[in-house]
């Protein structure tokens, strides 16, 4: 390598050069002291690029220290190790064979799990069986469809309101079609994660495990394996409200508007026991970690194909967008997205090249005149 | 830049680690450990939280070591996995915000003072670059970091930030440009010729 030429520039990617400057490595401080003395022409532009280096290295600098670095590690190791160890063993909680994506939620749901079925074995009550899933699905006058996951991976659906379900392996979901009536109710028995599209006019009711889950708007995880001890249901953002489906029901009846329940707010999550048919509010033990964001999803498009933005769409929440490709080859857009549900980021392509979409059992259907 | 020999070394490394090699793991740990804390420095100011992302990465990949794929760039993948990871547990209120006329600060920005033990190194220029960087957006900031401190090239930052190259080499333009308008002095001038000869 022919260091005579070097600018600053070029130094300042040199990792020998780098490693000297930093004094990590005595190899290149030898290297780089020699080499000075044979080109003492260089000094002032050599000083140049370590000055830059050291400015910007001092700027990057973190507070990590090498004891902190080697327990990490450890912890790594043992960690692993432990996990090696059970492997080997088939797993007596179905809960940990989760994907590590939910292990949060396990842990969580393991301890409290394991608290009390110290206490007594399962013993689903009669009532149970009235509200069990199977049973709700069937006694529905509306005609419902139903997902059922029985693959390892979670599966995304969207629902004839725009809303977005992360459903989880061995979980089932039974909707309808399109929601009519006063509310939007869908039936759970599994675990799932919503992203319930704003509609104050008609709230989302979730059926699960003799517990009723209402939003308005907001995106949370409800957590209802029949023939489990706990419901949980745990809030990633907005208000959400937990019911006993016994006194929801009841509540409904007889036109009472103040039921007793629990609120959710960011954070929180609930847990119901069944056998002591009590809900327990608790704050969630890492808050967002242990839910998915279809919501946060951080997207940028520049000068990019809308055909693309749509792949890029269908890629990352799992659902599928229809569009006509020759249609729309000739719109190009500029876009950066967040925090957006799906359907705001699809409002946001289609005002930009003035087309519309509707959502059209479980799909999206993009309806553009093209771009000229 | 990696050589081939290192490059391969890190393939086999990969492959060991693939293969169940508790001995690869520690390796593939301790080779990225540090430089993976430092960057989800640059994406979240909970120290904690990013030590227990890159133990949660590190764990999940040991986990499913057997179905993940052959990582050729075993760097740019654990960075862009952390990166990942990080957005993903990010509070909703703290989300990114890309707009790029809004700056966000940096943990760097809190007292200089304290943060400067090098007397030599307490001088104008660093001053003023600390005060430049916290004018930049996150993105621009990242972008600006990866290139440098990771010493990554416009095709491994646009695959970690999931952008194209063309958008790399264009914010790293801009980020370049936003500087240069608001700065002249040397140091400036040589680390805009740096960067934009990396185009």
């Amino acid at each position: 390598m022919d260091y005579r030429a070097y600018q600053v520039e070029d130094f300042l990617f040199d990792e020998s050069f780098r490693q000297w400057t930093s004094g990590t490595s005595a190899q290149a401080t030898a290297f780089w002291e020699q080499w000075l003395v044979q080109h003492p022409d260089r000094v002032h532009v050599v000083r140049q690029a370590q000055e830059m280096i050291r400015v910007l290295n001092n700027h990057y600098r973190d507070d990590a220290t090498d004891d902190r670095l080697a327990s990490e590690l450890q912890r790594l190791m043992n960690n692993a190790a432990e996990r090696r160890d059970s492997e080997s063993v088939t797993p007596i909680v179905p809960l940990l064979q989760r994907t590590p994506f939910w292990r949060w939620v396990a842990a969580a749901v393991l301890v409290f799990t394991i608290g009390i079925s110290g206490w007594f074995y399962i013993n689903i009550s009669h009532k149970a069986a009235a509200t069990s899933y199977a049973n709700l699905t069937k006694i529905t006058p509306v005609q419902l469809q139903e997902k059922i996951n029985n693959g390892a991976k979670a599966v995304n659906l969207i629902l004839g309101d725009g809303s977005v379900v992360i459903l989880q392996p061995k979980s089932r979901l039974s909707y309808p079609r399109q929601f009519a009536g006063a509310n939007r109710t869908v039936y759970l028995n599994g675990e799932a994660f919503f992203d319930v599209v704003k509609n104050p006019a008609s709230p989302f009711l979730i059926y699960a495990n003799q517990t009723v889950t209402k939003v308005l708007g907001t995106s949370f995880l409800v957590r209802a394996f029949d023939g489990e001890k706990d419901v949980t249901v745990a809030v990633r953002t907005g208000r959400v409200s937990v019911y006993k489906q016994q006194e929801f029901e009841r509540a409904q009846q007889l036109g009472i508007r103040r039921i007793q329940g629990i609120v959710l707010t960011p954070n929180q999550q609930m847990i119901f026991n069944l056998e002591a048919n009590r809900l327990t509010k608790a704050l969630v033990e890492k808050p967002a970690a242990l839910m998915p964001s279809v919501g946060t999803q951080e997207q940028v498009f520049e000068d990019a194909p809308v055909a693309k933005v749509l792949t890029a769409f269908e890629r990352t929440y799992g659902i599928k967008i229809l569009f006509n490709e020759a249609d729309l080859s000739a719109c190009l857009v500029n876009l950066m997205f967040t925090n957006e549900t799906l359907l705001e980021r699809l409002d946001v392509v289609c005002q930009t090249i003035g087309a519309s979409y509707e959502v059209h059992d479980g799909q999206i259907v993009i309806n553009s005149k093209g771009c000229k | 830049m990696l050589t081939d020999y290192r490059r391969l070394a890190h393939q086999e490394l990969w492959q060991r680690f693939k293969a169940g090699d508790e001995q690869a793991l520690g390796e593939l740990a301790r080779g990225h450990y540090a430089s993976l804390y430092n960057y989800g420095l640059r994406l979240t100011t909970d120290s904690e939280l990013v030590w227990d992302t890159i133990q949660d990465l590190f764990l999940e990949l040991w986990d499913h070591r057997e179905t993940i794929g052959n990582a050729i760039f075993v760097k740019t993948y654990l960075l862009k996995a952390l990166r990942y990871k990080l957005f993903k547990t990010r509070p909703h209120h703290q989300s990114v915000h890309l707009e790029e006329s809004e700056p966000v600060n940096m943990p760097f920005s809190v007292s200089i003072e304290d943060e400067i033990i090098d007397e030599e190194l307490h001088t104008e220029q660093t001053r003023l670059l600390h005060q430049l960087m916290a004018t930049l957006t996150k993105r621009q900031q990242e972008v600006l970091y990866l290139r440098f401190y990771q010493n990554l090239d416009n095709h491994e930052i646009a695959q970690i930030m999931g952008m194209e190259r063309q958008s790399v080499a264009n914010l790293l333009y801009r980020t370049f440009k936003e500087l240069r308008s608001q700065w002249s002095p040397d140091l400036l001038m040589s680390l805009l010729v740096v960067f934009l000869s990396k185009f």
